[in-house]
């Protein structure tokens, strides 16, 4: 694989945008996950499959191939998250009642769009569930750009996000804009979800954001402890998941998703038996 | 210049609904006082915190935080607060007792401002402060209840801050801890520094406060326990 590496830009591309958002999606995800807001990356994936249905619709019917289906999935997806904050606040006592209406709202959309098309070929499959050669070299730019924003902004604001994270009235008390840095975070969510779709596919998307936080949570002490082993866990699953892809031509997204269940059910497993032993031990201890 | 650290005169406050929770309150504290504030449930206790905080917004009437009126009052590291919801955050919300101290920098630290060495210094003499550093490293949700307030108080104070604010600070806490914890908070206030706590039980903060507010809409010192029998306080 290392020579067709060396020899095929497709698959750098693809390497390379896969070690990124290896990177950038459990860091915001660990963020996401402590916000208690997965199923909010959940609803943007759909409202970017909307987006990525209409770029393809538009390509098909107009022949327009400026608007490629990943820009108007990326502009789907922060559109749908502008949306998510004007309902949250709407519900101010049912905040989680937004991400049911933008996600079905998503799929909706991608129904009426794909209806309009009479139907997609292979292309649709590869945004569903990613592909190993579908990452060109100015979506990997793109994927960068979206990344520095995403380390910037997390690195600038980390312990605002962080305080609000954990205690949303002591970060109100201590000045922080809390309205305005929940809405870029969202942005930042709709951004990273969009750059990750080449690779896992927008239903697989939201996993790479959580899976890698919910094993990194049950080996780390502490929040950053928990980002650095997600990021690790995230990267080691793209890179595992994009070689399994290519030697048994699947699309990376189920083999990334297969790898990061199969270490999460691993780990709960081990643990399980270690807690299991140590209780025995010490109840022969107290016979003993 | 007054040492009046907080001065309100003449304040009412009512939410959009109509409900008067608070009418005509007078009220001051002085620099090294430590001032407990009792009252039945919904007397507008946290209410009257949250007044002084700038959460909420009084109708009419005026409140002066540090000679400065409240409109006005930016230096937010002179005050800190330990809010009656601090120990009901998400037990499994992976953050260490060293990470939730460092919270209480936020402010003083500004955004885009990272934590420095000297920051973790503050962190762990706010977490000695409370004979807390040798948890520095274990996440919060493993601790007791007592232990997680202590934790919280260390975060109020690694800002230090001159007046520390404390709504219901011991719900949760079993009652040996409830004695070490006002203990605890009578060594800050010869530390000078001062303290206003809001809580449900007048006998074990009567101990510890240098003046003690019956607060039930109103707003009246109490000379005397026994003009206040138990049954007419609560917790808010």
């Amino acid at each position: 694989m290392l020579a067709s590496l060396l020899e095929y830009d497709f698959l750098r591309h693809t390497f390379i945008t896969g070690i990124i958002i290896g990177f950038i999606a459990p860091l915001l995800g660990s963020f996401i996950v402590v916000r208690r807001l997965s199923m909010m990356a959940d609803a943007l994936s759909h409202v970017t499959l909307a987006g990525i249905a209409f770029g393809l619709l538009l390509e098909k019917k107009t022949g327009i191939t400026a608007i490629t289906p990943f820009y108007s999935g990326l502009g789907f997806s922060v559109v749908g998250s502008l949306f998510i904050e004007k309902l949250r606040k709407l519900y101010t006592a049912f905040q989680e009642l937004a991400i049911p209406v933008i996600l079905s709202a998503g799929v909706g959309l991608s129904v009426l769009f794909i209806a309009l098309a009479d139907g997609f070929n292979a292309d649709l499959y590869s945004y569903l569930f990613g592909s190993v050669s579908a990452v060109s070299k100015q979506d990997m730019y793109i994927v960068l750009v979206i990344a520095i924003i995403v380390c910037i902004v997390i690195f600038s604001i980390y312990k605002e996000l962080f305080l609000l994270s954990f205690d949303e009235e002591q970060a109100t008390i201590n000045g922080i804009p809390a309205t305005v840095i929940h809405t870029f975070f969202i942005i930042l969510t709709a951004l990273v979800i969009a750059a990750s779709m080449r690779i896992v596919g927008v239903l697989l998307v939201s996993a790479l954001m959580t899976l890698p936080v919910a094993i990194g949570i049950r080996l780390a002490k502490g929040f950053k402890q928990t980002i650095i082993y997600s990021i690790l866990i995230g990267e080691l699953s793209v890179i595992i998941g994009l070689i399994i892809g290519y030697y048994l031509e699947m699309p990376p997204g189920g083999s990334i998703v297969l790898f990061l269940i199969l270490v999460l059910v691993s780990i709960i497993g081990a643990q399980h038996f270690k807690r299991r032993r140590l209780t025995s031990n010490m109840k022969s201890d107290v016979r003993g | 210049m007054s040492d009046k650290i907080i001065e309100i005169e003449d304040v009412s406050f009512q939410y959009d609904y109509d409900k008067t929770v608070l009418s005509h309150i007078n009220f001051s504290m002085r620099a090294g006082d430590f001032v407990g504030l009792v009252g039945p449930n919904g007397g507008g206790k946290t209410t009257l915190l949250k007044l002084i905080l700038g959460l909420n917004k009084a109708n009419n009437g005026t409140i002066r935080i540090f000679n400065t009126p409240i409109q006005e009052f930016k230096d937010k590291n002179k005050i800190a607060y330990v809010s009656q919801k601090a120990n009901a955050f998400n037990r499994g919300f992976p953050a260490t007792v060293e990470e939730v101290v460092e919270m209480g920098l936020t402010a003083s630290l500004g955004i885009f401002k990272r934590i420095k060495k000297q920051h973790k210094l503050a962190v762990y003499e706010a977490l000695k402060k409370v004979d807390m550093t040798s948890y520095a490293k274990e996440n919060i949700g493993n601790l007791s209840g007592g232990q997680q307030q202590r934790v919280f108080i260390a975060r109020a104070l690694v800002s230090e801050p001159e007046l520390l604010i404390l709504d219901e600070p011991t719900v949760g806490v079993d009652q040996q801890n409830v004695s070490n914890f006002f203990d605890l908070l009578s060594k800050l206030n010869q530390q000078h520094i001062s303290l206003l706590i809001v809580s449900h039980d007048l006998q074990a903060i009567a101990n510890h406060v240098t003046n003690v507010f019956f607060v039930n809409k109103t707003i009246q010192a109490i000379d005397s326990l026994e003009d206040y029998p138990l049954f007419t306080l609560g917790g808010e």
